[in-house]
């Protein structure tokens, strides 16, 4: 049981890592999102069927991210002086390929890094729900049917959510990606 | 994805799986110490008892103790004074068996007499 969960997990941790990186914009809180939403799988339904698991993954993962937002919210309205800057956390994303396992040249690590930087901040833009479908549908190549399972609402919502998301990072991706 | 996907969806797919790659040692290192914590979690909880036992063994032991300083105790009583009464009655029989006794002496007396 234990070696098929951790193999589950090592399979889809980096996906949900930097899902929640690109979603609440710091390594920082990323990281316990992660784990708070493995925690949660491994305790709560570690004993359902392995074939559920990468739903229900998908799920806990948008509901985090959810409460995140919501903590986010209400710490920014009742307790401004509180709210974290994520200037820090973002240089590690920014510095992240300065060396480069896969060989790349300089000039490739640059323009590739340009471009996610300028995807990044292109995300900013977008509404939670928008992030989510974009994320789920692009990073973790989910169908509409799952993205909607994932997200706890209707599949129309999905296409809407996502529809908007394109429209708006084409708009500000048109020089990077014409 | 479906297949009609637009040349900039699988743009944007590729930059983000791209990423996914390159993702640091310092946070690959953080995501499998986080992935052990949570297998390391469950491991323990197998072996522990839930909560709700202890209320449960709490409870038993307080309804046993009640019912030793209850005056229910003395149905124990009766079962100790138990030998004392089956004493008593056997002293019992054994007058009657006396008595008897006595009947078939005089019986016999008579007998030869007669």
């Amino acid at each position: 049981m234990n070696e098929a969960l951790n193999s589950f997990l090592a399979k889809h941790e980096r996906k949900a890592f930097r899902m929640a990186q690109l979603a609440v914009g710091n390594s920082d809180d990323a990281h316990d999102i992660v784990q708070d939403a493995m925690i949660k799988l491994v305790n709560k339904y570690a004993k359902r069927p392995k074939e559920e698991w990468p739903p229900l993954f998908h799920r806990i993962m948008q509901h985090q991210i959810t409460s995140w937002y919501r903590k986010q919210q209400l710490q920014q309205r009742w307790f401004p002086w509180f709210s974290n800057t994520d200037d820090d956390s973002k240089d590690d994303v920014t510095l992240q390929h300065v060396h480069d396992p896969a060989g790349r040249s300089p000039d490739e690590l640059l323009g590739n890094q340009q471009a996610m930087n300028k995807l990044e901040q292109a995300m900013t833009v977008l509404s939670l729900r928008q992030k989510q479908a974009f994320l789920c549908r692009c990073l973790q190549g989910l169908s509409t049917e799952e993205t909607a399972h994932a997200m706890s609402c209707s599949t129309g919502s999905v296409k809407t959510h996502y529809h908007r998301a394109l429209t708006t990072l084409r708009e500000q991706l048109d020089e990077v990606w014409p | 994805m479906s297949n009609n996907n637009t040349e900039f969806e699988t743009q944007l797919a590729h930059q983000l799986a791209e990423s996914v790659e390159h993702i640091d040692a310092a946070n690959l290192s953080r995501l499998n110490q986080a992935r052990h914590t949570a297998i390391e979690k469950t491991n323990k909880q197998r072996f522990a008892l839930p909560i709700w036992s202890t209320g449960v063994a709490a409870s038993v032991a307080g309804l046993f103790m009640i019912y030793l300083s209850l005056p229910i105790g003395i149905g124990i009583q009766h079962t100790i004074n138990e030998p004392l009464a089956s004493i008593a009655l056997f002293e019992q029989d054994e007058l009657d068996l006396y008595e008897e006794l006595d009947f078939y002496e005089w019986l016999e007396q008579e007998q030869q007499h007669g």
